[in-house]
């Protein structure tokens, strides 16, 4: 094994930044809504497929803007949530039930899909694709730097949400003692649908960003479930920042195996990396 | 045509005679008996003839009036007294009235009058020795000899006057029905009624053409049941004062082919049911037969080459056509004049009521094989509609039974094993893709059916005797592929010294990388860089970075589907274009249609150019896939190595069901390996380790959004060579 260059290494890190912001936006949701409504949603995946078909149609046999495709995707995503919600809250779902009834909603999703847009592969090819911007030696292409400006801003402000405002605080108090929180005057159900929309609306961001930097195909759904799944548990349940801290941590610890050994070792390294995190973070329960 | 509970009765226009029956009994079709009528006056020195020739029992289909007896083959044969219904002059064409002055005389299309058979002219048995039956016939009925070749075929009149044959015998091995004849009015019937046939989904015939032997005008149309029935116009015929001088006649001289010659040889009938055609058989009547008692056979109409020397230009001098002498009164014979059969087939009613072969398989309907396998769906649905409209497998049409495994082996493992004891299905055809094809493999050896597969991609797994592959990677793929791969690439202009093997951990094509490596090294190829992922990676920009890092002459990427795009992708964002690049098994169409796969070389056994075009069956094939394809939403419609492979397969099944006249495994699977199939990828063989045979994979190379065959040579498309940048 020869020591990489440090263009090498540089390329291979920003690429595990760029892999990791993905990660990050995808568990975004999915960790704020297990951690503050109790519900681990597995049909946040299929939502974020389901937005990237849309975009992709959209874009290339529409002819929008796929970033403009944001504007019909966010509304139509968040009142998704919203009725997902509302359905596992109407018939009093456990968090472990919803785990199954919301995989159940995945593979009913996942075979829309193939039935409107067969199992081969969608590539949208807009104007951003093919750009990509030069710094030093490094490459920066501009859908994976959107991806991560995205990530970033969008998990800051959601953070600031949570911690400056009355509606943040109350979401954090029904995820702490919902009775007690009722009782301060908290709508419980109204929060919880308004959460859950949220949840939604960034399943459909996360899922332009999936058309705009990746290949489609209606499986491809489940295999970013694991690796999204140890980011929000690694970065926190209900923290909107920590599953994009997380996800960089295990997208660049991949990606820089990869430059230093072989690739196969990658998930290896990551999850070795996960483990330990998990096992030594302070504050665990 | 009538329809009377399990039988069909067949009349024509105009004609109130029964010329023919067909009885359902769900087994392979087979001729019952043969009817023929007398006049009163000649009835009683026929009925001593017949006694003398052994009395036989009435058949238990028939009316049961008259006497009986067998003839020199033994079919049944029935003279009873009734009106002569063979013509007793020449037949007229029938009356167009001419068209006013100033029109044309050809009716539009959609005003063409309907094609309308007069009457029964003849039917044509097979019979494993002509002239046996001609002497009987002659002896015993009183039928005259019209005309003959050798002792291939010879043609029969009746002394009161009738076409130049009502009855004819044909060489075979076993008795039975070759074709009825079927007389209509007009030439233009002929070609309305064959134009009629295709468009009714009876789209395996012979002609238009001309017969030298009798001069009728032809179109021959195969039924459900694998006999034949003709269209015949304008054919001879021989008056009952009239001496017929009998010619014997060369085969090769014996019709006009009206469509062209080479259309002829193409088209022509040939009907071998499992055993060698004779290499003397005459050009339309081939080696048809119906079985001995206890076997069961099947007519083949696949056409077949070799055995027929056709020439277009069988021309009028080359007739002999013998003339008729007036004025030679001829004592009128005792004899028969009325010809009608009666004939058991696999169902009354086309193949309705006849118990279909059931075929089973499973294919990855959903899940990340999905794609692929869609191609495999559309390819046999199209083969067994296609296998259904040339009469099924043995007489019986054939059903397709599909589950979907999800794209997981242990699934199609669970549902081969329902499909052998729930469906109780006849034949497997394999899964998609190799470790589904494991799966399937172990429950066909269980239950020791033979099990033929689309795409089956490590020939050292496959341990089972019973399996067949349609992916030609020869024994050794690990070794010759490669081998293929830098032989082109060093003939190419730009010859690479250094290599980059990388590659996905999926078996198929992991261990083809292993092999290139071993093969580059053999080569003296430098070996820059070699990695490997995991199946599934997401982040394949580190693996690009490091490519480029490497900077190889050329790149062999083992990936599988998604992947090779995925790394194209990755090489693109960071401003790398590979100068040669390898894919191992790319998917096909996002790859030909994306920018960034230039030059990109795969392997293949079928593109959509000549050579491989010119394959029997190839261009039809083609034209239906990219229908079919387009309807069920596959992006690439054009038919490469997946549909060839698919369609391949079921070409095997047939040739082996075809082969062995039956669906039993063990011959089934000892034909396969004793015989090579006829395939559009090529003519294959069974008989090396794990039943491959040789490799036929080939070099192609993405070249303006399109895959071409680039080499060898002897496969590359017109014009094409191996491009590099």
């Amino acid at each position: 094994m020869t020591f990489p260059s440090g263009t090498l290494l540089a390329q291979s890190a920003l690429s595990g930044v760029f892999i990791g912001s993905m990660y990050g936006l995808l568990g975004m949701g999915l960790g704020l809504a297990w951690g503050l409504l109790h519900i681990i949603n597995l049909a946040h995946f299929g939502f974020a497929f389901l937005a990237a078909y849309l975009c992709y149609q959209l874009a290339s046999v529409g002819g929008i803007d796929p970033l403009l495709t944001l504007a019909l995707i966010i509304p139509l995503f968040f009142a998704l949530g919203m009725a997902v919600q509302w359905l596992l809250s109407r018939f009093s779902v456990s968090p472990l039930n919803s785990l199954l009834a919301t995989f159940g909603l995945t593979a009913i999703i996942e075979a829309g899909i193939q039935y409107f847009w067969t199992a081969d592969f969608r590539k949208l090819e807009s104007v951003y694709s093919g750009q990509k911007l030069r710094v030093g030696g490094l490459f920066v292409p501009v859908p994976e730097l959107l991806t991560l400006v995205l990530a970033l801003v969008l998990g800051f402000s959601i953070w600031a949400a949570m911690r400056y405002t009355n509606l943040g605080r109350a979401l954090r108090a029904l995820a702490e003692d919902a009775p007690m929180a009722a009782a301060f005057g908290v709508n419980r159900r109204a929060h919880a649908l308004l959460l859950a929309g949220v949840c939604g609306a960034l399943a459909g961001i996360a899922g332009v960003c999936l058309a705009l930097s990746f290949t489609l195909t209606p499986s491809q759904i489940y295999a970013w479930v694991g690796v999204v799944f140890a980011a929000v548990m690694l970065g926190g349940l209900g923290s909107p920042l920590g599953p994009v801290a997380a996800g960089m941590v295990v997208g660049v610890s991949e990606a820089v195996t990869m430059a230093f050994a072989s690739p196969s070792w990658a998930p290896i390294v990551s999850f070795s990396l996960l483990i330990a995190l998990l096992l030594l973070r302070p504050g665990r329960t | 045509m009538r329809r009377d509970g399990n039988r069909l009765d067949l009349y024509t226009h105009g004609h109130a005679h029964r010329w023919g029956t067909v009885y359902a009994n769900g087994a392979p079709k087979r001729l019952q008996y043969v009817s023929f009528a007398a006049y009163e006056d000649d009835f009683d020195a026929l009925t001593q003839r017949l006694r003398g020739a052994g009395a036989a029992d009435p058949h238990p289909l028939s009316d049961g009036q008259g006497v009986w007896t067998r003839d020199a083959d033994g079919t049944p044969i029935q003279v009873v007294v009734g009106p002569k219904v063979s013509p007793t002059a020449k037949a007229q064409a029938t009356q167009v009235p001419a068209p006013e002055p100033g029109r044309g005389a050809a009716p539009g299309r959609s005003a063409a009058a309907p094609v309308q058979p007069r009457r029964l002219s003849h039917v044509l048995l097979f019979s494993p020795d002509v002239s046996r039956q001609v002497g009987f016939y002659e002896r015993v009925l009183g039928l005259r000899l019209s005309d003959r070749s050798g002792e291939i075929i010879a043609f029969m009149h009746g002394p009161h006057a009738s076409d130049h044959h009502m009855l004819a015998f044909a060489k075979s091995e076993a008795p039975g029905l070759h074709h009825s004849s079927w007389d209509v009015g007009r030439f233009d019937d002929v070609g309305l009624g064959a134009e009629l046939m295709k468009a009714k989904g009876y789209g395996h015939g012979w002609g238009v053409g001309r017969h030298v032997v009798g001069s009728n005008y032809f179109y021959y149309v195969q039924d459900p049941w694998g006999s034949w029935a003709e269209y015949s116009y304008d054919i001879d015929f021989v008056p009952a004062d009239v001496e017929w001088r009998a010619g014997d006649h060369p085969p090769e001289d014996s019709f006009y082919a009206l469509n062209g010659g080479q259309a002829i040889i193409r088209r022509r009938i040939h009907f071998t049911s499992g055993v060698r055609p004779s290499p003397t058989t005459l050009s339309s009547i081939a080696s048809n037969r119906e079985p001995p008692e206890g076997r069961r056979a099947i007519t083949n109409g696949r056409p077949k080459r070799g055995d027929l020397r056709c020439r277009g230009d069988a021309g009028a001098n080359s007739r002999r056509r013998t003339s008729m002498r007036t004025g030679h009164r001829f004592t009128r014979g005792l004899g028969v004049a009325l010809c009608s059969f009666a004939l058991l087939a696999t169902g009354a009613h086309a193949q309705g009521t006849q118990a279909p072969i059931r075929i089973g398989s499973t294919l990855a309907l959903t899940g990340p094989l999905a794609a692929t396998a869609l191609v495999h769906k559309v390819v046999g649905e199209i083969y067994v509609e296609q296998l259904n409209k040339r009469g099924g497998l043995l007489g019986r049409p054939v059903e397709w039974i599909v589950r979907d495994d999800q794209s997981k082996p242990e699934l199609a493992r669970t549902l081969y094993e329902q499909l052998l004891t729930v469906d109780k299905v006849d034949l497997l055809m394999g899964p998609y893709a190799t470790g589904a094809i494991l799966s399937a493999m172990s429950v066909a050896q269980r239950y020791d059916k033979v099990l033929i597969h689309h795409t089956f991609g490590i020939p050292s797994l496959a341990k089972y005797d019973k399996q067949f592959p349609a992916w030609s990677l020869g024994p050794d793929p690990a070794n010759t592929v490669p081998t293929t791969v830098f032989t082109a690439l060093a003939a190419s202009p730009k010859p690479p010294k250094t290599i980059a093997v990388v590659t996905s951990k999926f078996p198929s094509v992991h261990f083809m990388s292993l092999g290139a490596r071993e093969v580059a090294k053999k080569r003296g190829l430098n070996e820059v860089l070699f990695l490997e992922w995991d199946f599934g990676n997401l982040d394949y920009g580190p693996i690009a970075a490091r490519i480029k890092d490497a900077k190889p002459d050329f790149l062999w990427v083992g990936a599988l589907g998604l992947e090779g795009n995925q790394l194209l992708e990755a090489m693109n964002k960071i401003d790398y274009a590979p100068a040669e690049h390898f894919y191992m098994y790319p998917a096909p169409g996002p790859m030909s249609k994306s920018p960034l796969a230039k030059n990109a070389l795969s392997m293949t056994m079928f593109e959509e150019h000549p050579p491989f075009t010119n394959a029997a069956g190839a261009k039809e094939f083609i034209d239906l896939y990219h229908e079919r394809a387009a309807k069920a939403g596959i992006p690439d419609t054009s038919v490469e190595v997946q549909a060839a492979a698919s369609y391949t397969a079921w070409q095997i099944l047939e040739a082996a069901v075809r082969g062995t006249n039956s669906i039993d495994d063990a011959k089934m699977a000892a034909w396969l390996k004793a015989n090579r199939v006829e395939t559009i990828q090529g003519k294959l063989r069974f008989d090396g380790p794990s039943n491959y045979g040789d490799d036929l994979m080939r070099v192609k190379q993405v070249q303006n959004g399109r895959w071409v065959t680039v080499y060898p040579k002897e496969y590359a498309a017109p014009g094409a060579t191996l491009l590099v940048q």
